[in-house]
Order: C-alpha cells, then sequence, then structure tokens
C-alpha cells in the first residue's frame, strides 16, 4: 500500500478550473478520501472557528473559506495520519490556488500534477460514486491515463537508464567515444569501474585511451590496429593484458569502429571495452580443468575409452597397453574393429539399451581382440552422455582385463570339474568342531547325500561302527594325521540309507585360510574290492582244503610206492637169490658131472640171475631217487669225484687213466643223490673208455650268472648225436649188451637227480671220439 | 640133539633156501657147529627168553650172535629186535639184521632199536657166501661177546 508519506499519495488535483465549482471539489475530495480511508469518517468545516476535537491540525492559508478542518477518529497507523494531513493541507492548496488561478487564468501547471500510485484504487473508488460525476471522473481517468504514459515513459527511461547502468555494469562492458575533433575521450562510467580508475580523478586521454597495459609491445599492437581498421574503414577488435591499481592482471577485450562524416573523413572512434577477466579465468580453469581431465583419463590405470556414437574411439593409455597398441596407433578406430566378432552383436545390444534410456548404464563382459591377434578378455562399464536435448553425445567407458581372472575361473572351473567328476569321494572336515564343510559329487553319489546335505554335518555320520567305535576309528585316523600328516586306511561307512559297505581312504590335514585347519578325505569305494578279497580267501580255503586233500592221496600214493618198493626189494631178491646161489652149487658140487652144455647152461642161469638183481637194484635205487627228501648242503665237488674215482678203481686200473680234476666250484645239494650222480658218470666213463689203451677222463665245472655246469669228459667210445634223446631214458642203452654191459638205468637216475635239484642235463658225443657229459645246477639255489 | 645152551649162532630165518645158503656158508668156514635156525619171530622171543620150547636154555648162555632177517612171520624181524634189545637180560647179545632189504627207514629203526650190523644178503652166490663167512669169522672169532 502506501509506504511513503512523503509523496505516495497525492490527489489528483485535475484542473479544477474547469470545474470552477470549489464546493464540488470539496465535496468530491472528501467523499473519495472517506472512500479510501474507510476508517476515518471526516466531517469538515469551512469556517470552522477552531478545529473539532481531533487531532488534526490543520494548516490552511486563511481564505475566504475560512480555516479547512476535518475532524473525526484518527486512524491508528501513523503515516496513514500523515497521509490524510498532507492530503488536507493539498487540498487547502489547491483552493487557495484555484482561486488564484481564476486569476490567472490558464496558467496550468503540470507541475502540479501529482502522481498517484494506487490509480486502480481510486478507479474503484470512483467507480462507486454517482452517475454525476461520471463526466468529472472520465476527465480523471484521461487525465491519469496521460499522467500514467508519461509516468510510464519517464518510469521506462528511467528504467532504460537503470537496465543500461545495469547492463553494462553486468557485462563489465564499457564504451569510449574518441572524438577526433576536440580531441576528447569519453569513456562510459563501466570503463573506469573497469580500469578501477575514479572518474573524478583520472581523464582519460587518447593516448592513454585504452593502453592499460604495463607492456608496451602490447600498447604498440593496440595502436597499430587501431590505425589499420581506421585506414580499411573496418571495425577491429583484439584482447588485452591491463594492470590493476592492485597489481592484478585483468584481461579486456575491445572492439572498436570508426565514424566518418559525408565527406568519409573520420569523426570519431566509438569502440567497447569488455572486461573478460572473469571469462579468461573462467577459460584458463576451464582449460586447467580440461587440462586435468585429460591427465586423469590418458594416466588412468583402468582402460578409458571415449566412443562417439558413430563408434569412433578415443583411448586412454592403459586402454592402449591392454590392447598392445602404441600411443600413436589405433586413433580413431571403430569398437567393433577391435572386438571380437561373436560378441559384437551382443555389445551392440547393450549400447543399444543405453541409447533407448532403458538402461542408465550397462555392464558387460566383452572380448577384445590384442594387436597380436590374441584375445583379451574384459569387464566393461558404460555409461552415456547426452546434452542438454537428451541427444547421445558420447560413450563413457572403463574396461578392465580380465583375462587372468577368466584364466583363474577356467582353471578354477576345471578344477571344480575334475572334483565333479572324481572317480573318488572327497569331503573336507573342518578339524576343530568335526564339520563337513565341502563335499564332491562322487561323495554325494557313493553316500547317497543330496548335493550338499551333508555340508554342516558332523562327520562321525558316515562311519558305520565296527569293532571300534566311530570315536575310536576317529582318534586313531587323527593320532596318525597329527604325527605324520597322513593316514591310509580302510574305512567302513555309512550310507543315507543305513547300509554299511568299506571304503579305501586317503586322508590328509592342511591349514585352510577360511576354515583353519581341515583334513580331507578321499574314499574310494572297495567293495568290490572287498568282494574280491573274500572270494580270494574263500577260494585259498578252497585251494587249501584241496591241497591238503591232494597231499593226502599223494601221501597215500607214496606210501603205496613205498610198499611196493619195499616188497621189491626184499621178496624179490630172495628167490633170486635161491636161483642164484643154488645154480652155483649145483654148479660147485656137480660141475664135475655136467658137461661142457651143462656149464655152460649152469653159466646162464647165474649170469641171468645176476643181472636181473642188478636190475632190481638199480630200479630200486631209480624209485628211491624219487621218494626220499633234498637236503641242500655245500658239497665239496672236487673231494667228492676225488673219493668215487677211487672206490671205482684200483691203482692198477689207475695206471692207465689219465684222470684230471679241474677247480670244481663248491656245489649245493643233496650229498648222497649228487655223489650217485658223479658215480654213475664216472662209472659210464670208466667202462665207455675200459677199450682204450689209455682212458682220458676229465671232470671240470663252468659257471654264470644263472648255474654252475659240471662235465665228465671221456675219450671213450662216444655215441652218435642222432640218438642223443635216447640217452637219459629209463632202460635206454644205445650200446649191446655185448659191447658194453649196463641196464640203462645209471644216466636216468642221474637226470631225475638233477631234475630234483631243478638243474639240467645234457651230453656231446661222437662216435668213436668220446662223449661229455654234463649236468647244471642253478645258482640261486646256493647257499 | 645140539644142546641149547651151546648154541653160538642163531639164525631167525623164515627162508629155507636162504637158511640152507647161509649154513652151507658158515660150513665152509667151519662155523656151522653150533648153529640154531628159528623159523619164525616168536620160536626166536621163545629162544630168547628160554620159554616154550626153550625152557631149558639158560639167561647165562646167550650165542655169539644172532642173524636175524627181517621179514618174518608171526613177530616181525623189528618186533624181535625191539623186544630183544629193550630187555636186560638180553640186551647185551650181538644182533645183526642180515635181510634183502637195503630200504632206509627199516636201516634207520633197526640202528634206533640198536641193531649191532646191517648186512644186505647179496643176490650174488659168491657175494653171499663171502658175507656169511665174514660175518661169522669176525663174530664168533673176533667179538668179544659178553658172557
Amino acid at each position: 500500500m502506501i509506504t511513503n508519506p512523503a509523496y505516495d499519495l497525492f490527489l489528483l488535483m485535475f484542473n479544477l478550473t474547469q470545474l470552477h465549482n470549489k464546493d464540488k471539489i470539496v465535496e468530491l475530495f472528501i467523499e473519495g478520501i472517506q472512500v479510501i480511508f474507510t476508517p476515518v469518517i471526516f466531517n469538515y468545516s469551512l469556517n470552522a472557528e477552531q478545529p473539532s476535537d481531533t487531532v488534526f491540525e490543520l494548516r490552511t492559508r486563511k481564505s475566504q473559506y475560512g480555516v479547512i478542518a476535518a475532524d473525526g477518529p484518527l486512524p491508528p497507523d501513523k503515516e496513514l495520519c500523515m497521509l490524510i494531513k498532507n492530503s488536507i493541507q493539498i487540498l487547502a492548496v489547491t483552493l487557495e490556488h484555484l482561486e488564484y488561478e481564476q486569476t490567472l487564468e490558464n496558467e496550468r501547471n503540470d507541475n502540479e500534477v501529482k502522481a498517484i500510485i494506487s490509480l486502480e484504487e481510486l478507479k474503484k473508488t470512483v467507480g462507486d460514486l454517482k452517475d454525476s460525476r461520471t463526466a468529472s471522473i472520465n476527465l480523471i481517468e484521461d487525465l491519469s491515463d496521460e499522467v500514467e504514459k508519461r509516468k510510464e515513459t519517464e518510469n521506462a527511461l528511467r528504467e532504460n537508464e537503470k537496465r543500461l547502468r545495469e547492463a553494462q555494469e553486468m557485462a563489465h562492458l564499457g564504451f569510449w567515444l574518441w572524438d577526433i575533433k576536440t580531441g576528447n575521450v569519453e569513456w562510459s562510467e563501466e570503463v573506469f569501474k573497469i580500469f578501477c580508475l575514479d572518474a573524478e580523478t583520472f581523464t582519460p586521454k587518447i593516448d592513454t585511451i585504452l593502453s592499460r597495459s604495463p607492456w608496451p609491445e602490447d600498447n604498440n599492437r593496440d595502436q597499430e590496429l587501431i590505425r589499420r581498421a581506421i585506414e580499411t574503414h573496418s571495425s577491429g577488435s583484439y584482447e588485452q593484458k591491463f594492470l590493476r591499481p592492485d597489481n592484478s592482471i585483468g584481461y579486456y577485450y575491445s572492439t572498436f569502429r570508426g565514424n566518418y562524416d559525408y565527406n568519409d573523413d573520420l569523426i570519431s572512434i566509438v569502440g567497447t571495452v569488455h572486461d573478460i577477466t572473469e571469462r579468461k579465468k573462467a577459460e584458463t580453469a576451464l582449460r586447467e580443468s580440461e587440462d586435468k581431465f585429460k591427465y586423469i583419463f590418458d594416466h588412468s590405470v583402468i582402460g578409458k575409452s571415449i566412443t562417439l556414437p558413430s563408434g569412433e574411439m578415443d583411448m586412454n593409455n592403459a586402454l592402449r597397453d591392454m590392447l598392445g597398441y602404441r600411443k600413436d596407433e589405433l586413433d580413431n578406430t571403430k569398437w567393433q574393429d577391435i572386438t571380437h566378432p561373436d560378441d559384437i552383436e551382443m555389445n551392440q545390444n547393450a549400447i543399444n539399451s543405453l541409447i533407448t534410456g532403458e538402461k542408465d548404464s550397462i555392464r558387460i563382459i566383452k572380448r577384445y581382440i590384442h594387436k597380436n591377434g590374441s584375445v583379451v578378455w574384459t569387464d566393461v562399464g558404460t555409461a552415456l552422455r547426452r546434452d542438454e536435448n537428451g541427444t547421445p553425445l558420447y560413450f563413457l567407458a572403463a574396461i578392465n582385463d580380465i583375462t587372468e581372472l577368466k584364466r583363474a575361473e577356467a582353471e578354477l572351473r576345471l578344477q571344480s570339474e575334475i572334483m565333479g567328476h572324481m572317480a573318488e569321494a572327497v569331503y573336507l572336515v573342518r578339524m576343530e568342531d568335526g564339520i563337513i564343510v565341502f563335499t564332491n559329487s562322487k561323495f554325494e553319489e557313493l553316500f547317497g547325500y543330496e548335493p550338499g546335505e551333508m555340508t554342516g554335518k558332523h562327520v562321525s555320520i558316515v562311519n558305520a561302527p565296527t569293532d571300534k567305535s566311530p570315536e575310536e576309528t576317529a582318534n586313531d585316523v587323527l593320532g596318525s594325521l597329527a604325527e605324520t600328516g597322513n593316514w591310509k586306511g580302510e574305512v567302513k561307512n555309512l550310507r543315507k540309507d543305513g547300509t554299511s559297505f568299506w571304503t579305501a581312504a586317503s586322508v590328509t590335514i592342511f591349514d585352510h585360510s577360511h576354515f583353519g585347519k581341515v583334513l580331507v578325505a578321499v574314499q574310494r569305494d572297495i567293495t568290490n574290492r572287498k568282494i574280491a578279497e573274500s572270494q580270494i580267501r574263500q577260494l585259498n580255503e578252497d585251494l587249501e582244503l584241496r591241497v591238503i586233500q591232494r597231499t593226502e592221496q599223494l601221501q597215500a600214493a607214496n606210501r603205496e610206492l613205498e610198499a611196493f618198493s619195499y616188497s621189491v626189494s626184499h621178496d624179490l631178491r630172495a628167490p633170486l637169490r635161491a636161483i642164484h646161489s643154488f645154480t652155483s652149487i649145483l654148479h660147485e658140487d656137480y660141475g664135475k658131472v655136467l658137461d661142457k652144455e651143462g656149464n655152460r647152461i649152469c653159466n646162464i642161469i647165474e649170469k641171468s640171475s645176476e643181472h636181473m638183481g642188478q636190475l632190481i637194484d638199480d630200479l630200486l635205487a631209480f624209485s628211491r631217487v624219487g621218494r626220499t627228501g633234498l637236503e641242500h648242503l655245500a658239497i665239496n665237488m672236487e673231494l667228492l669225484v676225488k673219493s668215487i674215482y677211487s672206490e671205482l678203481t684200483t691203482p692198477e686200473e689207475q695206471k692207465r687213466i689219465a684222470f684230471t680234476v679241474g677247480k670244481l666250484q663248491t656245489a649245493s645239494g643233496d650229498a648222497v643223490m649228487l655223489r650217485q650222480v658223479f658215480t654213475n658218470l664216472l662209472s659210464n666213463a670208466l667202462k665207455y673208455t675200459s677199450k682204450n689203451e689209455t682212458a682220458d677222463i676229465i671232470v671240470g665245472s663252468e659257471s654264470d650268472d644263472h648255474e654252475i655246469i659240471y662235465y665228465v669228459k671221456d675219450n671213450g667210445v662216444g655215441f652218435d648225436m642222432q640218438y642223443s634223446n635216447k640217452l637219459f631214458g629209463v632202460f635206454q642203452r644205445l650200446h649191446s649188451m655185448k659191447e658194453f654191459e649196463g641196464n640203462g638205468v645209471g644216466l636216468a637216475i642221474v637226470q631225475r637227480i638233477i631234475l630234483r635239484h631243478e638243474g639240467r642235463v645234457w651230453a656231446e658225443g661222437e662216435k668213436g671220439n668220446g662223449a661229455t657229459f654234463y649236468f647244471a645246477l642253478p645258482v640261486n639255489k646256493n647257499e | 640133539m645140539i644142546d641149547m645152551n651151546a648154541i653160538e649162532i642163531l639164525i631167525v630165518e623164515d627162508d629155507p633156501r636162504d637158511a640152507e645158503l647161509t649154513l652151507r656158508a658158515l660150513k665152509k668156514n667151519n662155523l656151522a657147529n653150533s648153529v640154531f635156525i628159528a623159523e619164525d619171530g616168536e620160536e626166536a622171543l621163545d629162544f630168547f627168553f628160554c620159554r616154550g620150547k626153550f625152557e631149558s636154555r639158560s639167561f647165562n648162555n646167550p650165542p655169539k650172535v644172532v642173524l636175524l632177517d627181517l621179514k618174518l612171520p608171526k613177530v616181525s624181524g623189528l618186533e624181535v629186535l625191539k623186544t630183544v634189545k629193550r630187555d636186560k637180560r638180553t640186551t647185551h647179545i650181538p644182533i645183526v639184521v642180515v635181510t634183502s632189504s637195503r630200504e632206509e627207514p627199516d636201516m634207520k629203526e633197526a640202528y634206533e632199536l640198536g641193531v649191532n650190523s646191517y648186512v644186505v644178503k647179496p643176490v650174488d652166490f659168491d657175494n653171499f657166501v663171502s658175507a656169511m663167512s665174514s660175518l661169522g669169522l669176525y663174530w664168533l672169532l673176533v667179538n668179544q661177546p659178553l658172557r
């Protein structure tokens, strides 16, 4: 409302000369004022001798009207009071003036017209008045319009002025003018401000027109520019530094133009001075900021890229390094060119979701192609920058090289797959409390649990009681682990369904970063093995049973054989002896009576029974070889051979025998039997060299890693090699009885004995050129 | 009639042929004078222990040597050997097993039972004669029996 009592409310004092009705004026005034100041009731009297009982104190001129007084309760508002007072005063003055005007006639003093601010209100107020006042109201309105317009114009002007000043201030833009004729230089207020100079104290001159720069070369340049511009009738502009009084440096920008008259002579030069210090600062700040950003971008450890919607990429050093490129390579490459072909579609879809606004940022795993052609796995986070219209400007991406991660992942996956496909059940138990913390799929399969079902359960659940309780078994294992760090053994386990089965377990212990001391158990189902074992055991038992049975059978057979041999040795001999003996007796006692033929026949009988006796002896000897036990002793073969030789020969006979015994290795075997062997071989050698003038008999031995070979070599009649396989057969002879006596059992006995020693026998010979008989005894049987 | 108390050689042999041959051999060496042939084990034991037919015998007049065959009816040679050697009254009597058997079990047992000598009867007559002669000569003339 009304704030300034001084001149805010002025009565619209219209040119009351037109009305010339003072009463009317007053009436209107009072009515008007009463309407405006409704709380106040005015009474006035023109001729009041004394003011009524009010506060109002009028200062009126004495006029023919007398004193204008108004009374009524005063509004509490002090300002309002003041207003009212002023109004009444003005009314009085007006009335006076009116009177004055009557004499001066058309002296309208527009200066008397005061503005009214609350025209609206007044209009409202006045609108309430009766029709008779309409004309005057209209007049009031017209005039008020005019005043209003003028006021508006004034205001507008003032506003414009104000605005211009404000604009200049805000823009730090000043104007200067150099009047060529007068040489005067004018600066606008702003120019002074810009240069921090006082308009009162500083007078701009032409040579100092704009030369605020402390650097002479700058000033020269300015002036040069100006001169050139003028010559060429063009406008010019430049930027310049200037020194402020506080020695800080400012920057300004100046444009200038020459004004020419119709002769094309220069009249004046006008220009602007624009303080761009702030802008410069901003520019510098911006450049620094940009530099900082660029630096951060370039030198970030993480790969970064700025990609245009068209695909061209700007990469930082880290990204270039990641992909194996140098600084100068890869400018303006499109991302599609260095992305793995299989990933391009996925990548494009992700980008599209950014563009459509479906997502604010995306995160993808993709493969780039390294310069050397290899694949680089990356984790890329991308955001889209738009301009103020929402148009995509560029994509900002952070790229992390996850090749190592991928490789580690792959290895982990591999290990996990291995764990999942192992033929053994693997589980981890936390030593602290015996809780199972991991099981592989084979474990679940073997024990019949759901995946992960056993995790978190106590390990004793899977152990079946055997002759030891599960706790005892556990303690055994733990004890062994504490000592050696591992334990191997067979464990009886319990399945979920309560059935038990045997496993072979291998347990080790190690420290886990998360679980602490853990126990790794690797177990294999050995049910089959156990079955096989028990089958084998059963088989063995059966076998043993059979062996026992067979042995018994053999023993029975042996006993039979013994009985047989005994029988043979005893029972056959006796009659044989009788035959032989009584035939001899016959020969002895009655030989004289018999004729030659008779004697010959007796001879035959004797010889035959002798022969038979020999056969029986040989047979018995042969069978005895198989029956008796084999004793292994170290035997001095040299002594043996020599003793046998002296038994078999008389000193007479020895004269014609060249008997050589070489160095014979000690043998390990049955003394009696080996004696038999040499006896048979030596007697053979003696027999078959008996027709020689001198007999050469050599006994020797050789050995290698596996066996010791003994031989008896003679220079007797030898034998035909094609019959050599018959040599060692029982009763087999290669010579007739006429040539040499013998039964053909001797070598069979030798073979039998040597075979029982797990050796071998063979012979070499040549008809008429002697023979060599070999036998070999295995070395590893030696003591 | 032979004086039972003057027997020097007791031959225990069931085979009469062998017995005859043995006698013949001994005769050759004039050793057959005081020979008695028992035909089976039982008879032999009766003789040793002075009973039955041999009641008249005295323990103080043992033979100088006994030629004992192993294969005997009724009581076997080894049984006889055992019994005789076990009994204090007869243990000192020299006993020579004369048998066809060269079987080790027989030999072993005989020696374990304390036989004084073990001879295998040769089949060959000459050898037989020679063996028997040697035996007789040795035990009768060389060896010193206990009386």
